[in-house]
């Protein structure tokens, strides 16, 4: 490294390279994945990476190596507010850490300028949320934040083909545009100023919110204005998103806003009349309610088409109506919700509906409904729950997934009842069952689900792919990401699959593509080649 | 020397192939894990001789009387569950009969504080006080315990429990909402008895309903140290939702640690 300025310089920056490859795409991981027995692992290894550098170099990578991944981590979490904060925080990162680095590590300059140098680049040149789901995906694309309000965590989102042109938009809500965040916030100086400023914190307000569809345009998702989409489609669009009440009983959404319905002094004093919270509570409850269903004329839910066969389906007044393959039906029932449709053991398509049990109707010839199978709240928290239907085993009938805690995947016999074929473990509360889909250019669905890590007692979930089997499922891939209201679907047209998610309360949206190069094998390999270089360098001359 | 590097070759291999290999999480018990629904709950063994209205009534009647009830703290919570979704509101707080009381909350992930001593009600949000101008409620931290009345004689009494370290003995009434309101004498739930009449739909709401309310009594002090209700309503579009409106009062008597600032103090930080 001393003889030729150029082949040192280079070889420093590789260094740093593959350090950043191995700590991002290996090390961080495996921490992640495998809590203290990593630790375990990773000791002894750091040892050995200890006593196989020379000891006359040993300072100078070690301090390279900490170096390193400091202004790394340094530069992830400069200052961001403005550009100015920008730059003076990272460049106070950059100067601290080489001065340090040349001080105390003995380098020479060529090594520091290749330290900074790729640290800088590493941060500046590709969007860093990358480096958790490289080994399967990369990021495709990241939103803005579409939502500037005070307090929703998440919007319900679906993906639907707006625009009839083959692939999907993303359809969610937010208010990036309609409410701009202000330039700064001033500090009230005058009694004019101060008092409009008392007025404003004294009530909770309502916030604009409106439908936003996303569509991918030029290698970017583009907000189709909501004046160019149809009444009708609108109104699709409004079914195909998620039932979700944000806020509920204390904010309602009505005429594109989030409308509060209590107020801070009111309220808290209400609730300080201990003995009525209850009944307050109920009253704002039954109000909402009285409100929701006014607004759709007594109607439980409505869904103008569901799977294959059913159309025009209606629950009010405990009646279920609609038709079957084009023949009406009719039944009584207790439930609100329709949920989606899954193909019971007999051929036929049932359709899953939801009150205070689960229940999967089929329609008999005579046009009547029987309940098929059901899921009592006695035996999982349907309350909480989702249910996702999926062929896991290609026989034509669906089995169920039931995301709760604990989760299951059911099947469902002919004699009406059901076989676990699969439960999460008893003490995992976090595992949560999220899609059944193909993805990338997969032909074969897979299981998506979150969960965490089998050995942390973390909770913090991962979306991971799996593969139902005998001994259970088995995992394909994992994003190190907390994703939420995870969605697959083609968005770009190119005839694969994307993931679309969120991260909570980030009201962004992350679309990741899969890719099929062996990422992690790789990293190994320069991981491997990494220690062999250095054990030939130790041993040549020993 | 060959021997360690062996040794390190073999936890290499350990090393890559922990990582390589995908793990297969294996099924837990394959069978539903029962939950309390429907349950009836467990009849306790050292039952009281006096009915659930009776403890309430006493209840009612010490904490206006014993001295020990004057102060306490409290913490509250409302948490609303909704297919995925759960909202909450929370409080907590201490009490002075005849002073006031103070109020950490919190509606919708939006914190504020609520102070209210003698006739000066301030709120803080936004690190800024602000002085509140809403017509106040009547102070009456007890107003609506006394709405159960009618309903405890049915209480069921369930085993004694330890309450934030006191021993208390609970009651369970349940309900659906048609009985609540038919018995109920509470004037909060009147503009709903009102509006039944022509709506059908709300009837089919409150007939599918489920009110649960558990009282915890000190078994000692004969004051609420718990109070809890859950109301499940049926939700269009979403199944049901499930609500627990959740109070806890505990440390009565502590006049050390309660420490209710007083009005001047607070109003040297007001905006307005």
């Amino acid at each position: 490294m001393r003889r030729n300025p150029i082949l040192s310089t280079v070889s420093w920056a590789l260094y740093a390279i593959a350090l950043f490859l191995i700590y991002h795409l290996l090390i961080k991981p495996a921490f992640l994945d495998l809590s203290w027995i990593a630790l375990l692992l990773f000791l002894p290894l750091l040892a050995l990476c200890y006593y196989i550098i020379r000891p006359s170099e040993r300072r100078q990578m070690l301090v390279f190596t900490i170096g390193f991944l400091l202004l790394d981590l340094a530069l992830t979490r400069v200052n961001i507010r403005t550009t100015a904060t920008l730059v003076i925080s990272g460049a106070v990162a950059v100067i601290v850490v080489a001065l340090l680095v040349k001080w105390y590590g003995r380098l020479n300059w060529r090594a520091v300028g290749a330290l900074v140098l790729i640290a800088v680049l590493v941060n500046v040149t590709f969007n860093r949320d990358t480096l958790k789901a490289l080994n399967h995906f990369t990021i495709q694309y990241e939103s803005d934040r579409l939502y500037n309000g005070e307090w929703v965590d998440y919007f319900p989102m679906a993906l639907y083909d707006v625009n009839n042109d083959g692939k999907m938009e993303i359809v969610t809500y937010g208010n990036a545009e309609e409410l701009p965040l202000p330039e700064k916030v001033e500090k009230p100086e005058t009694e004019e100023e101060k008092k409009a400023l008392a007025e404003k914190l004294r009530h909770l307000h309502a916030e604009p919110v409106t439908l936003y569809v996303l569509t991918w345009q030029d290698g970017k998702m583009v907000r189709m204005p909501n004046d160019q989409i149809s009444p009708e489609t609108l109104e699709l669009i409004k079914e195909k998103l998620p039932t979700d009440y944000p806020g509920f009983p204390y904010y309602t959404m009505k005429n594109d806003q989030l409308v509060p319905n209590v107020q801070r002094q009111p309220y808290a004093e209400g609730m300080l009349q201990i003995g009525t919270a209850p009944y307050r509570a109920f009253m704002l409850d039954m109000a909402n309610i009285a409100d929701k269903l006014e607004e759709n004329k007594g109607s439980m839910d409505v869904r103008h088409e569901l799977g294959k066969n059913y159309k025009d389906l209606h629950i009010k007044d405990g009646m279920l109506t609609g038709t079957y393959d084009g023949k009406p039906f009719a039944g009584t029932t207790k439930a609100t919700k329709i949920l989606t449709t899954m193909i019971v053991p007999d051929g036929r398509e049932g359709l899953i509906i939801m009150g205070e049990h689960l229940s999967v109707m089929v329609v008999e010839p005579d046009g009547s409904l029987t309940e098929a199978y059901t899921l009592t709240r006695k035996q999982a928290k349907l309350a909480t729950g989702e249910f996702i239907p999926a062929d896991i085993d290609n026989d034509k009938v669906d089995e169920l997934l039931v995301a709760a805690s604990p989760s299951y995947l059911l099947k469902p016999k002919p004699d009406g009842t059901w076989d676990i074929l699969w439960a999460s473990g008893d003490k995992d509360k976090s595992f949560r069952f999220s899609n059944f889909a193909a993805i990338g250019d997969n032909e074969q669905p897979e299981i998506v689900a979150k969960a965490k890590s089998w050995v942390s007692s973390h909770e913090t979930r991962y979306l991971s792919g799996f593969e139902y089997t005998a001994d259970g499922l088995k995992e394909n891939w994992r994003i190190y990401l907390p994703l939420i209201n995870v969605q697959i679907g083609d968005i770009d047209g190119d005839n694969q699959n994307e993931i679309v998610a969120s991260i909570f309360n980030t009201h962004r949206i992350i679309v990741f593509k899969q890719h099929h190069i062996p990422v992690l094998t790789l990293t190994i390999i320069i991981f491997v080649g990494l220690l062999g270089y250095g054990v030939v360098r130790r041993f040549r001359h020993a | 020397m060959r021997k360690s590097t062996k040794a390190w070759a073999f936890l290499a291999v350990i090393c890559t192939a922990s990582l390589l290999g995908g793990c297969t999480y294996e099924s837990g018990t394959k069978a539903f894990a029962t939950t309390n629904f429907g349950t009836t709950p467990e009849q306790t063994t050292t039952a009281q001789t006096e009915s659930g209205a009776e403890w309430l009534k006493k209840a009612l009647a010490n904490a206006k009387t014993d001295k020990k009830a004057q102060t306490y703290w409290y913490k509250g919570h409302v948490q609303n569950m909704i297919l995925s979704r759960s909202t909450t509101s929370m409080f907590s707080g201490a009490v002075i009969n005849g002073k006031g009381y103070n109020v950490d909350a919190r509606i919708a992930a939006q914190p504020y504080s609520y102070y209210r001593v003698n006739d000066k009600h301030y709120i803080r949000a936004n690190d800024n006080w602000v002085t509140a101008t809403a017509e106040p409620l009547p102070f009456d931290v007890l107003a609506g315990f006394d709405d159960w009345l009618p309903f405890m004689d049915q209480a069921v009494q369930l085993p004694d429990e330890k309450i934030i370290g006191v021993l208390s003995v609970p009651f369970q009434l349940k309900m659906t909402g048609v009985d609540w309101l038919k018995t109920s004498k509470s004037p909060l739930l009147e503009p709903l008895k009102k509006q039944l009449g022509d709506r059908p739909d709300l009837d089919y709401i409150l007939k599918e309903s489920t009110i649960k309310t558990t009282f915890w009594f000190g078994k000692e002090d004969r004051l609420i140290h718990q109070y809890e209700t859950w109301i499940i309503l049926p939700l269009p579009g979403a199944g049901t939702m499930d609500q627990q409106v959740h109070f806890n009062m505990f440390k009565y008597g502590d006049t050390g640690g309660i420490n209710l600032s007083e009005p001047e103090d607070v109003e040297k930080y007001l905006l307005y």
